[in-house]
């Protein structure tokens, strides 16, 4: 299988501060991966730093190989990542409320990243291919939708609209940034159904970061978990949520299973996430972590036989052989 | 955010002097403002006449300062009557009856409808002019920024759970307005009034020079300039000195509300803690 | 949309009805009678009788008030006190200078206005955006009048290019007219240019954080066509308002400007009808000033309607 993306020590740092440090990651054609994490953990900053949409005052270091591009996505000026950009990747973003422009009628909007890319040459024709998209993405009465404006449309026809956009020029990778968090959960399934049905339509690797696990166990194929700017564990999606490895994962999937409770309490993960850029050194963890010892405060070295497979934990939780 | 402080600085330092030169002015001048000594018509700049001296002889830096006195003071009580008036109407917009507020809003839109300059332009005409004409005028004209701010910002502490929950508790209205929202609206009122006052020093400046502000014995910066018009081929330095302490003056209190503004607005600080989500 | 239209239309008229009562008593409050005012303290009590009959002066206030109301929806203003002429033909003359004026200074500040600010807003890290920004902060405390003294004490006094002041009407002598604009527009223009440039920036440095901007950006636009295909149209929601808001304050710069360079518009007119306490004309002049920032106001709001469509669906 060939690696559509591959960041190696991908960071992101303001100033001398790092916020997300060393993240190594692959996603395949066809393939569906998962980034998961508490909010504050890096993973939106790692999506906007893969895209080169980093905000001002915030830089990356590493590199980001988009399959079929020589150059190296950080560093690369506009010139270089522009034509990439709603062309050879796309994003959806978290927030429909805002991501669209309200001043511009859905169809343009629509409509204008097929010109940008010359998929299109016609304006006209542009507008109807559309039109065919919003239909595509389950929009009713997509030729009216394509006419109004951002305001008219509920969250969960907004988000689909995004995925239009995102989804418009056919791209080689797609990447979600909590896409269904800000909707209702009742629109959440539709819209996580389009996202799956667009990428396996057109083979392509998707991105998915969100910090609902649940999500993550019905989109995706492998996960990332991470934490104070790092991956901290990764693996198929099956292997981690049943047998995970590092205290923060297994921590995680505590929390989050509503049928595990202490005493009646349901069980956290004790501490709150810290600060960017306060997280202790050694392993991030490590504050938060019952575990932890003094052996902790060393940075623990990946242990697995790749990236897509392991964790960084020097006291793993222990798999019942 | 330390380019920001420098504008502070920068516009503190700028205000500062003119209301020094103000406070000097009633214990020392040069020489004395009014007097006129006809062999220095015209004189340049020297020893005797830091800045020179006007048609008459009379020296300009004694001028300049006296004249500050006069920009302080129409400024000082403009800006002072239109907050004291503004705030409590604004208070009163935000925290009682909607229709209330929206039809004080209505009115203060009508006011703005009104320039200063020109009301006071209208109020000459029927009492003549005068120093107290232009401070009734610009005052008039500044209430409604006043009112505006405070009620936006009133509002925004009024839908805050602490107020909301005062008011759960049943706590009269005159008592949370003045408890809670008042003190959260004093960074709003202070920058305004910087702001305000940079406004009100405009439009003295303009009054004065359209012969319409303080009398002619009474030196201002804004009949200044309109008596250096004529000697412009003489004497440009005559416009210069008067023009760059209206613009100093000005630019002063811009800055020190804008500086102001970022040291006290608690939502420039939380866009802060934004970026680094 | 309708329902908008009309609530604004109701609001204007009800400011101009309710400008018309505070002109009006502005001027009846004065204690004496308008009559006075115009012929000077040691005027005859005869004479002054006698001016208030020929101008209605001694009927009740309601009445002389209906009566100037009516004529001003009738375009007659009345006749001067002191001159006894029709008012309204020579304050058609004025409103014309005056127009020329303020339209081609707001065009010019405008002109500088949009690309200064789009340039201080995508620079503001940098040290040319600052700079910029820095010397707009200048500009906008350097009053239109003290602006114009400098400029004719420059290009009139000192280099002698252009005339320091007079007025040609453009049908007489198109070259005239122009050379004579072009520094009285240049004292109104640069000084609204900085004011306006300085919210230009912030409105577009506003739209820069917004979500729909990175959207533009990931679907492949660059940063500049991005800002401008997406940005412009909503920065300009906030700067129309400073621009109706402005009208006011280039107005009455207009009117000292009108006196520096000698031109014989409204604010000079304005000014004389004081110096010779012509109330009348006074009144007249003012209420002309205030409908016409009462109809911009007006007007800016239905430019809302055109720029942002969430407030033309019905709610």
């Amino acid at each position: 299988m060939s690696a559509v993306l591959k960041a190696e020590g991908l960071g992101v740092h303001t100033g001398d501060l790092a916020l997300v440090q060393d993240v190594t990651l692959t996603v395949g054609r066809g393939e569906r991966v998962g980034l998961i994490g508490e909010s504050g953990s890096g993973k939106s900053l790692t999506a906007l730093a893969l895209m080169g949409l980093l905000p001002e005052g915030l830089h990356a270091t590493g590199s980001v190989r988009l399959d079929g591009s020589p150059a190296d996505l950080v560093g690369a000026d506009e010139d270089e990542l522009a034509p990439l950009r709603g062309k050879r990747m796309s994003m959806v973003f978290q927030e429909p409320m805002t991501a669209l422009n309200p001043t511009m009628r859905i169809g343009d909007q629509v409509a204008e990243g097929m010109l940008l890319h010359r998929a299109h040459r016609r304006r006209a024709a542009a507008r109807s291919a559309a039109v065919e998209l919003l239909d595509d993405v389950g929009l009713p009465s997509p030729a009216e939708a394509a006419r109004a404006y951002p305001h008219q449309l509920s969250g969960g026809q907004r988000q689909r609209v995004v995925a239009a956009i995102a989804l418009a020029n056919d791209p080689d990778l797609l990447i979600c940034d909590e896409p269904t968090t800000a909707l209702d959960v009742t629109v959440q399934a539709l819209v996580l159904d389009l996202i799956t049905r667009g990428v396996a339509a057109r083979d392509a690797a998707l991105l998915f970061i969100t910090h609902d696990l649940g999500v993550v166990a019905t989109v995706c194929d492998r996960v990332l978990v991470m934490y104070g700017g790092r991956i901290v564990e990764a693996g198929e999606v099956a292997q981690v949520f049943t047998r995970p490895r590092h205290r923060y994962t297994s921590g995680l999937l505590a929390a989050s299973d509503l049928a595990r409770t202490d005493d009646g309490r349901l069980l956290t993960i004790p501490g709150s996430v810290p600060q960017a850029g306060a997280f202790p050194a050694g392993c991030v963890f490590r504050n938060r972590c019952a575990a932890a010892t003094s052996a902790c405060e060393t940075l623990p070295s990946w242990v697995g036989p790749d990236p897509e497979h392991g964790h960084a934990c020097v006291h793993p939780v222990e798999v019942p052989a | 955010m330390r380019r920001r402080s420098g504008t502070l600085v920068i516009g503190g330092s700028l205000v500062a002097m003119v209301i020094l030169a103000a406070l000097v002015s009633f214990v020392w001048t040069p020489h004395d403002p009014g007097l006129v000594v006809p062999q220095d018509r015209l004189a340049g700049p020297s020893g005797k006449h830091w800045l020179g001296a006007d048609k008459l002889g009379r020296d300009e830096l004694s001028r300049l300062m006296v004249g500050a006195r006069t920009t302080l003071l129409v400024g000082i009580v403009s800006v002072g009557v239109a907050a004291l008036i503004g705030v409590p109407l604004g208070l009163v917009a935000a925290m009682t009856w909607r229709w209330l507020g929206e039809i004080l809003m209505r009115v203060s839109d009508f006011v703005l409808a009104f320039p200063a300059v020109l009301l006071a332009i209208m109020l000459t005409a029927i009492y003549g002019s005068g120093v107290v004409i232009a401070m009734i005028a610009i005052g008039i004209s500044t209430i409604p920024a006043f009112a505006r701010v405070v009620r936006s910002g009133a509002l925004q502490v009024m839908s805050t759970e602490y107020v909301v929950a005062a008011r759960a508790a049943g706590r009269r209205p005159v008592g949370i307005g003045l408890r809670h929202v008042l003190p959260n609206v004093t960074s709003l009122i202070i920058v305004q009034a910087s702001v305000s006052f940079a406004i009100a020093i405009l439009a003295e400046a303009a009054l004065s020079f359209l012969g319409l502000g303080a009398p002619p014995d009474v030196p201002s910066w804004g009949r200044m300039l309109q008596e250096s018009q004529s000697l412009l081929q003489q004497a440009p330095r005559l416009a210069i000195v008067p023009g760059v302490a209206i613009a100093l003056a000005v630019l002063g209190f811009n800055l020190l509300g804008d500086g102001l503004r970022d040291l006290l607005d608690p939502r420039l600080q939380q866009r802060r803690v934004e970026v680094q989500r | 949309m309708i329902l908008r239209l009309l609530s604004r239309l109701a609001v204007l008229v009800a400011s101009l009805a309710v400008s018309t009562m505070v002109v009006f008593g502005f001027m009846v409050v004065l204690p004496g009678s308008p009559a006075r005012v115009a012929l000077g303290v040691n005027a005859s009590d005869a004479s002054v009788a006698q001016l208030e009959q020929e101008f209605g002066l001694d009927r009740p206030k309601g009445v002389q008030y209906l009566d100037w109301v009516g004529g001003l929806l009738r375009f007659d203003l009345g006749r001067s006190y002191v001159s006894r002429a029709e008012i309204a033909p020579q304050i058609a003359d004025r409103l014309q200078v005056t127009l020329w004026l303020v339209v081609t200074s707001t065009v010019l500040a405008l002109v500088i206005a949009v690309p200064l600010g789009v340039l201080m807003a995508v620079r503001h890290r940098r040290a040319s955006g600052v700079l910029l920004s820095a010397l707009s902060q200048v500009g906008v405390a350097v009053p239109a009048f003290l602006a114009g003294v400098l400029l004719v004490a420059l290009f009139s006094v000192r280099l002698g290019w252009l005339p320091a002041n007079g007025w040609t009407p453009p049908v007489e002598d198109p070259a005239m007219f122009l050379e004579q604009l072009v520094l009285p527009v240049l004292s109104l223009g640069l000084v609204q240019g900085a004011v306006l440039a300085r919210y230009v920036r912030s409105a577009v440095l506003d739209v820069m954080r917004e979500d729909y901007i990175r959207t533009a950006r990931a679907k492949g636009l660059r940063p500049m066509r991005a800002l401008v295909r997406h940005g412009l149209r909503n920065a300009a929601i906030p700067v129309v308002t400073v621009l109706g808001l402005q009208l006011a304050t280039l107005l009455v710069g207009a009117v000292v400007i009108e006196r520096v360079f000698v031109i014989p518009g409204l604010g000079s007119g304005l000014l004389d009808a004081v110096a010779n306490r012509d109330l009348i004309l006074v009144q007249d002049i003012v209420m002309l000033l205030v409908t016409a920032v009462l109809i911009v106001n007006f007007v800016v709001d239905l430019l809302y309607l055109v720029i942002d469509p969430r407030l033309r669906s019905v709610r």
